[in-house]
């Protein structure tokens, strides 16, 4: 029988690295497979290679071993619409600028009415494609491969734009489209825990450039009288309608940590933005003592220098930081990638440079939204470090995030549910 | 209100109106996308040879047309889209003419008249497009241009959204550095710089996603001739 994929002793170089190295996988009709390992062991590089992308598009990727899909080489398995490949953000898939426009490209729409997979994305066809949740973002992703034929799924870190509740929905529908249609999925990721349950198996890429992290806390950090930011009576609705928030009140003292936590649409950005001053509330008001960074959850990529160097002197100069910016690289593990431009990093690598930037910034009041989405558990020690080291100068942190592991480093927990703040007592109530 | 502050939400007032223009098919009326081709055509060369007193005529009539079809806060956002080029145009103009020694602002007037009532056809046009009925009629002619105009619409779109998350962004954490023309010329180059090379990975990223739909795409496109 003709697996669906099948990688023999696969290596990949670029330049003088080594990025994938005798990888061998097989993968069968039906089933969903999962890759995990660190930032920059080669997993994005290795669907590509899969997808066809590699070599094709990039010709400096020296590909040796041997790739069938479909019993095809990737490219005329590409030819045939067989193979899909879904970057980390997921709405560079589609073309059309909205749900209608999209499913014009759609070869067979029958299926998609006959088995009801996007009734409820169906039921507003002109909706705009980057107004639709991750959720459905992704039933439309499914549509569009179940009406074009597709059997092979590429999926590039889905976690680090889904959050865990529509990411077990997500992958609920992918695991029923490949029983159904015996089509296959990859899923690669560095977070493992999240979908180890919806695949039949999982490998694990190895870095060798896997290091630890480490930032030196300048001791314990202790709540203070001051108050750094503070929010009173805050409601806001954006069309003058439904008020996202309604009543939200917070003072946040220096040395004190807060993090909000909610499902999608709850308004905890919407939260962040009103407490950045992006926003302006409907009704309420907030103040801040101080000057305040924020770490945004799209884009990840927010950069705009040449080089992660020149970007990490360009805000140590801003801000006015002290110390040495080379240490600051290598605190963050960004030594290897320095002279590299900030747009080739990784998605994890990126949110590590922006946690740099974070901490040569100094500033009295951080805003971190989403700051997990795309990290690995060593990128997640290194914010926790970052978030003490905030602490212990006395600024204030508060976080919007959907990982209830990490909560349980803050102060403070809230929940943000219709429209207001309800206080939780640690991290492992949120859970029950 | 200091003037960073001023600056600061005026930049960001522009950039959700450019996203709120941008936006193809916001009125409810449709037209056949063969006749939005051809009314941008004739009324954009009719409105380049117009004398100007006619040019005054079509551009209040645009407006009216504009802020019926599409509503009066839509006329406001194409306006406001407009302000800087039609100032950096006047600008520009005015410092040649000094330069030349040859002072005539009606002449800049009535080709500023000229750039707006262009660009409000337009936008006019362009809220009674569908992509969708654009890309099918396209499609059936060239599917790599019907491609081409999709994934357009969509960068355009893409791009604006962009700009006004960069600027969210940056308005915070540049905010506090230098004061006045310099904090402004920072904020602004620092913004473009990111903006250009977020669009460029975003190219990329789509272009990827593309390739490996590309010959699907183009099949069905090639079945509707």
């Amino acid at each position: 029988m003709t697996k669906a994929i099948e990688v023999r002793d696969l290596s990949v170089v670029v330049g003088s690295r080594e990025v994938l190295a005798n990888v061998s996988l097989e993968v069968g009709s039906g089933e969903v497979i999962g890759i995990t390992g660190p930032t920059g062991s080669g997993k994005s590089t290795l669907l590509k290679v899969i997808a066809g992308i590699i070599p094709k598009l990039y010709s400096s990727f020296k590909v040796s071993g041997s790739v069938s899909v479909c019993g095809l080489s990737p490219l005329d398995a590409v030819r045939r619409g067989l193979v899909a490949y879904v970057p980390q953000d997921p709405s560079s898939y589609f073309i059309g600028s909205t749900v209608a426009e999209e499913l014009l490209f759609v070869r067979d729409l029958s299926s998609l009415r006959r088995y009801g997979i996007i009734d409820d994305v169906l039921s507003d066809p002109s909706r705009k494609i980057h107004e639709l949740s991750d959720g459905q973002l992704y039933k439309l992703l499914v549509a569009a491969a179940v009406g074009s034929g597709t059997k092979v799924l590429l999926l590039d870190e889905p976690t680090s734009h889904v959050d865990p509740w529509s990411l077990e929905n997500v992958l609920k529908l992918l695991r029923e489209y490949c029983v159904k249609f015996r089509a296959s999925a990859i899923i690669v990721d560095h977070r493992i825990e999240l979908i180890k349950d919806y695949v039949n198996f999982t490998l694990e890429l190895k870095s060798e450039h896997q290091g630890s992290a480490y930032i030196g806390v300048g001791g314990r950090s202790t709540i203070g009288d001051d108050v750094l930011i503070s929010a009173r009576g805050l409601r806001f609705t954006y069309d003058g309608g439904y008020f996202v928030l309604n009543g939200v009140g917070l003072e946040v003292h220096s040395g004190e940590s807060v993090a909000i936590i909610g499902r999608n649409g709850a308004g905890k950005t919407t939260l962040i933005k009103l407490l950045a001053k992006l926003l302006k509330p409907t009704e309420g008001v907030v103040t801040t003592a101080g000057p305040v960074f924020i770490v945004p959850q799209t884009p990840a990529y927010w950069f705009s220098r040449d080089t992660v160097r020149d970007e990490v002197s360009f805000y140590a100069n801003a801000w006015g930081f002290k110390g040495d910016v080379d240490e600051v690289i290598e605190m963050f593990r960004l030594g290897d990638v320095s002279n590299l431009s900030p747009y080739s990093l990784s998605i994890g690598e990126a949110r590590r440079l922006s946690l740099a930037l974070a901490y040569v910034s100094g500033a009295k009041v951080l805003l971190l939204d989403e700051p997990t989405l795309g990290i690995d558990s060593a990128s997640k020690e290194l914010l926790i470090r970052l978030i003490h080291s905030f602490l212990s100068q006395g600024s204030a942190v508060i976080a919007s995030t959907h990982d209830i592991d990490l909560v349980r480093y803050f102060s403070r927990v809230y929940l943000l549910k219709d429209g207001v703040l309800e206080a939780i007592r640690g991290g492992s109530a949120v859970v029950a | 209100m200091g003037s960073w502050r001023l600056y600061a939400v005026a930049l960001q007032w522009w950039l959700s109106e450019v996203f709120r223009v941008l936006t193809p098919g916001t009125s409810r009326t449709r037209l056949n996308p063969l006749l939005v081709f051809a009314a941008a055509c004739a009324g954009s060369i009719t409105l380049l040879l117009a004398p100007p007193a006619a040019l005054v005529a079509a551009l209040v009539a645009l407006t009216a047309s504009t802020a019926a079809v599409k509503g009066v806060r839509e006329v406001l956002s194409a306006y406001v889209l407009l302000a800087p080029f039609i100032g950096a145009y006047s600008i520009a103009a005015l410092i040649m003419q000094v330069v030349l020694g040859v002072i005539d602002p009606y002449t800049i007037a009535v080709n500023s008249a000229r750039i707006m009532s262009i660009a409000l056809l337009a936008a006019l046009l362009m809220s009674m497009l569908s992509t969708a009925d654009l890309v099918s009629f396209v499609g059936r002619y060239s599917p790599g241009a019907a491609l081409g105009i999709a994934l357009a619409i969509k960068s355009l779109q893409v791009v604006a959204l962009t700009l006004m998350r960069l600027y969210e962004v940056y308005s915070i954490n540049l905010g506090n550095i230098g004061s006045g023309l310099k904090r402004k010329l920072i904020l602004t180059t620092s913004l473009a710089r990111a903006v250009t090379y977020l669009s460029i990975v975003n190219a990329l990223e789509v272009s990827e996603a593309l390739y490996t739909r590309y010959s699907v795409l183009t099949e069905r496109l090639r079945s509707w001739r």
